[in-house]
């Protein structure tokens, strides 16, 4: 691809960046209309009880409370949908509770929503909810999920008879226990990943409105893609997805929590058509934490068998997913989405696996950036350590030897995915000549002396993005030589104004402020799938590049009778059409102008469905020290070597990385949701969450090793998640080596200084 | 007296009456200045996102001080310039903070930014030699999105490129049109139902006290130095305090004074204005002075406010208990001076009358020979509640230990000495031995709770284990250098 100024692959200053360091991001609570009303919810302070609201008069005679709604109100409003129920293995598919917009009769956790209260001030709101007159029973609660599947545990669903949904497989089972059975050697490991609460910067907030005239609602929201937002809200309240707008102005984060349809949303508008009102709603922190889906959550064993060389015959994994009380959007499909990524980049070519997602009184659970992926990576990266250390073999020794190797593409999985490309063996080598491991004794040795326990771990992963949907948009020249993007994905952060003007300007040579990228409106957008699974570089840009090169294509036609020349001779430099070779050129704004260039020829449309997903891969090295009398980690070197197929934004790509990386180390080190054994949220704020700080977190080291992907134009693969998928294995592999001096094989994340204090004891 | 608070927006002259008194500054910029670029994040002084920058005099010249707005109130502005992300560009030229975060990719959503580029910005004000390591700047703002390395670059930038600002080229008439605020009357802001005073002398605020206390219907009086814990109360147990006292207007208090055997911090002394001076008396717990909260809390948060709120986790307790400090109180024109130990009564208990308040706290100067250490043990580095603090005044002439105190955080209802450990040390040779024996007595001594963030049983094991790493600091003399209680 021939380098542009601005095009692809250049490390481009973002667009986006002067609205936001000047305070002029508009996110929703910025927007909030003078006038509006406000909407708090009531929530329940119990993980499990049975309740009856006894009297609201007291709460409507608050001054300045407009309204007060409990469950009763919204009888013709449906239930949040779960669109990824799991069949069992006999293909009979798992029950789904129902999950009303507000609770009816029963709350299942702590934050389950009971009422909203409309008035003037968020102070009234809340004073109105305060005032409800309310009277719990409560029920034994569960929290725990060894203890939600013992036997006699109380039940979050009764009429399921048991909280386990379901047992969904993959794989032959008897094929499989033939190979352990004549294995050499057999490695199991148990592990726990924690819970964890995505705590975007910005909490969510909504404003809702309806136009009496019309009939027609709107909804400005942060989402992670107003079409789907759209669709579910408009289903959930029984009306046209045409009667509703959904507007996303700037999202402050999302990592796959944002994406999801909460029940604000159609409560919201409901009221606000009741009412004949705009009502906004801002969730504040501590709400966060009880009322957006948590991530993460399962329990796994996972064992591999193993000849006497150290290559690994078979894997069984057994998961257990905590869903929280209700199905969240794609709650079952997360840990089932890992399975299908279990045997990693491994030539394991015998696999079972059976998933078991598990309800509790707790938050529901659903998609956290990674989402599956990083839950499979880690088992997988610490059972591998695991039979290195079991088999005495080298920790590169072990994957080198097992890896699939570049002349096995395409390969296909035992857990039945095609990988296209991927080179694992050289990000692995690449990665650790970086990061020194040949010289780590002698740092050790130094550490020693200093009474310090340093360890050095790594990760090799690979995961999936950019499966499934695809994405159809436009690019326009406008009348005053501009260009408008259309494009159904969703920024949360990515940059992708930039990202796509990039793509834009890779075709046509223009500066990035002359394209204007739009996204977040329903109704000038037509269609689109929205951000997540890192699909919107992959899908979207791979999309674009095809509109921008077609819609050159026309301009050059355009732009051909002017200049009277042949198409072929033509060329675009510098926002210009001209004939190679002279200095005769047309502007694209005189273009714009030209009689013929009617709006069909000054517009490009495009679509791009992916054929299979893309497998980003690449290996993550960590090297650290403990503090053996407290216990306390210190993080000093972290090197990453990816494989992103193509690097469109270097810039955008390391901060995706980086990112993904501090979320990793968070999840190995700091963070980790608390309940107590009555389903009591112990962790709901930052004070009690511990997120990482600058202060916690080493300077990266990154590069890439590029294998560009074939199943796009571009070779892109999906980078929002990967950071997230290669850290928390190469963190803990790291402690664990650190600590294996001591005689530790095992410890579970997060690995505060506490546990790593009494791990040591 | 004055209803109505005074301060510049920017380069505006506001006047803001008619108030409630717990009005945070947050609420006014986002719902009455309509500035909406300062984010509500937490609401609880954890995040930062609503990082503003305070200007005030301060020795003839301009003081920027990076605060959180949201555990602010509006009538602590009083005689401020307030600057927020808004007031930093020059027409369409971004300030060179601003121009660093761009170059620095330092932004992926952009809703932690504004707070990071006013973090930026203060650091960027303080004179070179001054200016901390951008990480501990950034301390108290969260980023989910960046991993934090591109704004530690972009901090470095700025350290790189620097010229004076339009502020800068104004200094001169903002010193004098904050100076001119400046008119020693008595601030009485309020709505109606609740009030926020702000008395212009101790005398004053003695007074009012009295009265306050005294009167039928008047609330009970509620003093506030930072806001940084009363805050909290305000925004999340949505506590309705009236009337508040607000100790900012009273120059005396802010004063630190020094004599050749103590040195007394004055009730609006924040840790930032203390630090140097606690760090140069106690030069091995520097660590940790400059760890609590972030620079935010440390700009706004007093030694005293840290004491007076009983907190049994508060950090400057045990320090100061340990290095023997005293509390100056005074109620109408009744002075009395309490040592520390008789301050925390039990859990949420302290003896203070409502209509009394703290002037100073005096902390003594060590005597040759004697040490003070602390160590905190939390999760992380930085703006993180300590599971356990031990903080030991030690006079120890080299075989054996002449006098000590021994002060615990996290270890019960309130912070506490370990008398009886104590006394076990107390003229014994210092040896391993005594110090198993002295560890055995604090296992019997001391009762932590159980809570999410440690149990019992690790915060007796830490605890013993700070006694041991005492004893080979100064008897051993290996590590010399202060223990990380965390990531770092
Ligand atoms: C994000 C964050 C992080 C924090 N981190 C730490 C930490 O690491 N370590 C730590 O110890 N603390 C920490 N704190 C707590 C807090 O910052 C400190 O306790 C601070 O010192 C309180 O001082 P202030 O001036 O803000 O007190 P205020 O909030 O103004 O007052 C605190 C209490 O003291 C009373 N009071 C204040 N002045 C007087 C007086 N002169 N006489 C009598 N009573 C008075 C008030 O009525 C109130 O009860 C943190 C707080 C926040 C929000
Ligand atoms: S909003 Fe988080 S610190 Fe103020
Ligand atoms: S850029 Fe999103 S939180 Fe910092």
């Amino acid at each position: 691809m021939k380098p542009m100024k601005f095009g692809i692959g250049q490390a481009v200053r973002r667009v986006e960046d002067v609205r936001l360091v000047t305070g002029h991001g508009r996110y929703t609570a910025d927007e909030i209309p003078e006038g509006a009303l406000r909407a708090v919810f009531l929530r329940s302070p119990h993980a499990h009880a049975a309740f009856r609201i006894t009297d609201t008069s007291a709460a409507k005679a608050v001054p300045g409370v407009r309204a007060v709604y409990v469950a009763a109100d919204f009888a013709d409003v449906g239930d949040l949908p779960c669109n990824a129920p799991m069949p069992d293995a006999k293909g009979k598919v798992m029950p789904l509770p129902p999950y009303p917009v507000l609770a009816k009769d029963v709350v299942r956790h702590v934050g389950d929503a009971v009422a909203m209260v409309i008035a003037d001030t968020a102070e009234n709101a809340m004073a109105g909810a305060e005032a409800i007159a309310i009277d719990y029973q409560e029920k034994p609660a569960v929290s725990d999920m060894h203890r939600a599947i013992a036997a006699g545990a109380p039940l979050v669903w009764p009429q399921f008879g048991s909280n386990v949904a379901v047992a969904a497989v993959m794989g032959d089972k008897a094929k499989c226990d033939a190979v352990f059975a004549s294995a050499t050697h057999v490695v199991e490991v148990e592990i726990v990943n924690n819970r964890l609460v995505s705590n975007y910067m910005e909490p969510r907030a909504a404003i809702a409105s309806f136009d009496a005239a019309t009939g027609g609602y709107q909804l400005i929201s942060g989402t992670q893609g107003v079409h789907n937002t759209r669709g579910l809200v408009a289903k959930i309240m029984g009306i046209e997805p045409e009667k509703l707008h959904v507007v996303n102005h700037d999202v402050g984060g999302g990592f796959g929590t944002k994406g999801f349809v909460y029940r604000e949303y159609p409560l919201l508008l409901k009221a606000a058509q009741k009412l004949g009102a705009t009502i906004a709603w801002v969730s504040d922190r501590s709400e966060h934490f009880v009322a957006d889906a948590h991530g993460r959550d399962n329990l796994t064993k996972a064992t591999m068998a193993l000849d006497g060389e150290g290559r690994f015959l078979a894997l069984k994994v057994d998961i257990l997913g905590n869903m929280g009380a209700y199905l969240s959007q794609f709650a079952p499909y997360i840990p089932w989405l890992g399975v299908t990524m279990a045997t990693g980049p491994y030539d394991i070519s015998v696999f079972y696996g059976e998933m078991r997602p598990v309800y509790t009184n707790t938050v529901p659970v659903d998609a956290y950036r990674g989402a599956g992926r990083p839950e499979a990576a880690y088992v997988l990266e610490r059972l591998v350590d695991a039979c290195a250390m079991k088999l005495g073999l080298a920790r590169d020794a072990i994957r080198a030897r097992n890896f699939v190797k570049p002349s096995q593409m395409p390969y296909k999985t035992a857990t039945g995915r095609t990988y296209d490309v991927g080179e694992f063996e050289g990000a692995m080598r690449q990665a650790l000549s970086k990061a020194d491991y040949a010289g780590f004794a002698a740092r050790q040795a130094a550490s020693a002396a200093k009474g310090q326990l340093r360890g050095i771990g790594f990760a090799s992963y690979i995961e999936c993005t950019a499966w499934g949907s695809g994405e159809e948009g436009s690019v326009q020249l406008d009348e005053d030589g501009n260009f408008t993007v259309l494009i159904g994905t969703q920024s949360n952060g990515q940059g992708h104004e930039t990202a796509y003007a990039q793509v834009v300007a890779q075709s046509l040579d223009v500066p990035l402020e002359r394209v204007r990228v739009i996204q977040g409106d329903s109704q000038k957008v037509k269609s689109g799938n929205g951000t997540g699974g890192s699909r919107s570089i992959p899908v979207g840009a791979a999309m674009l590049n095809q509109a921008s090169e077609k819609l050159a294509v026309q301009l050059k036609e355009l732009a051909s009778d002017v200049l009277e020349a042949a198409v072929s001779d033509l060329e675009i430099i510098e926002g210009r059409v001209i004939i190679g070779g002279t200095d005769r050129a047309i502007s694209f704004a005189e273009i714009a102008k030209l009689p013929k260039a009617t709006p069909e020829r000054r517009l490009a449309v495009a679509s791009f469905s992916p054929p299979e997903a893309t497998y980003p891969n690449g290996t993550h090295v960590c090297e650290l020290e403990v503090d053996p009398e407290t216990g306390a980690v210190k993080l000093l070197r972290y090197t990453i070597c990816d494989d992103f197929g193509m690097s469109l934004n270097p810039l955008l790509l390391a901060g995706q990385v980086h990112g993904g990386i501090a979320q990793g180390i968070g999840q190995a080190l700091l963070e980790g949701v608390t309940y107590d054994d009555n389903g009591q949220l112990l962790s709901a704020t930052f004070m009690d969450y511990c997120m990482p700080r600058a202060e916690d977190l080493p300077s990266y080291h990154f590069e890439t090793r590029n294998v560009p992907s074939i199943t796009n134009p571009l070779g892109l693969k999906g980078a929002g998640e990967a950071g997230s998928i290669g850290s928390t294995p190469a963190v803990m592999n790291a402690l664990i080596h650190a600590l294996s001096a001591r005689g530790v094989t095992h410890i579970d994340m997060p690995a505060t200084p506490a546990k790593i204090f009494a791990a040591l004891r | 007296m004055r209803d109505a608070v005074r301060f510049m927006l920017g380069d505006e002259l506001v006047r803001v009456s008619g108030i409630s008194a717990s009005l945070s500054v947050l609420d006014w910029l986002r719902g009455t200045a309509r500035l909406t670029g300062t984010k509500e994040g937490c609401n609880e002084g954890d995040c930062g996102a609503c990082t503003i920058v305070l200007v005030r005099p301060r020795h003839g010249r301009l003081d920027y001080r990076a605060v959180n707005a949201c555990t602010l109130l509006v009538g602590m502005l009083d005689g401020a310039q307030v600057l927020t992300v808004e007031h930093l560009a020059d027409g369409a030229r971004l300030h060179m903070v601003q121009q660093a975060m761009v170059d620095a990719h330092g932004s992926q959503c952009g809703f932690c930014t504004p707070g990071f580029v006013m973090s930026l910005y203060a650091r960027a004000k303080q004179p070179k030699s001054e200016r901390v390591d951008a990480a501990e700047a950034l301390a108290g703002n969260l980023c989910r999105c960046t991993g934090y390395a591109p704004i530690i670059r972009a901090a470095a930038m700025i350290d790189a490129h620097e010229a004076p600002d339009q502020w800068d080229r104004r200094s001169k008439e903002t010193l004098a049109r904050l100076e001119a605020l400046h008119d020693g009357t008595t601030l009485c802001l309020g709505d109606g139902d609740t009030c926020f005073m702000a008395p212009a002398s101790e005398d004053e605020l003695a007074h009012l006290l009295v009265q306050h206390a005294g009167g039928k219907d008047a609330g009970r009086p509620t003093l506030v130095a930072g806001n940084t814990d009363v805050g909290l109360w305000i925004n999340k147990k949505l506590m309705r305090l009236d009337p508040i006292f607000w100790l900012g207007g009273i120059d005396s208090l802010k004063q630190i004074a020094e004599s050749n055997d103590h040195i007394e911090i004055g009730a609006g002394v924040t840790y930032s204005e203390a630090q140097a001076k606690l760090v140069g008396l106690f030069p091995e717990t520097g660590a940790l002075i400059t760890r609590i909260g972030g620079v935010q809390v440390r700009n706004s948060g007093t030694v005293v406010g840290n004491i007076a709120n009983g907190s049994p986790i508060g950090d400057m307790s045990p320090l100061l208990l340990a290095a023997g400090a005293s509390l100056g109180l005074r109620r109408g024109e009744h002075r009395r001076k309490l040592a520390l130990d008789e301050f925390f009564l039990s859990y949420g208990v302290q003896d203070r009358a409502p209509d009394e308040f703290i002037t100073h706290v005096s902390v003594p100067r060590l005597k040759p020979g004697a040490v003070l250490k602390a160590w905190k043990i939390s999760k992380r580095a930085d703006q993180d509640i300590s599971c356990v603090m031990m903080a030991v005044w030690l006079d120890y002439d080299g075989a054996r230990i002449n006098d000590i105190r021994l002060a615990f955080g996290g270890m019960a209802g309130v912070v506490c000495r370990a008398r009886a450990c104590e006394a076990r040390l107390r003229g014994g040779p210092w040896t391993r031995q005594t110090l198993a024996a002295a560890q055995a007595q604090l296992r019997e001594e001391l009762q932590p709770i159980s809570d999410m963030r440690a149990s019992a049983g690790y915060r007796l094991d830490v605890a013993c284990n700070l006694l041991e790493r005492l004893y080979i600091e100064t008897v051993e003399r290996a590590p010399t250098r202060l223990p990380d209680a965390s990531l770092a």
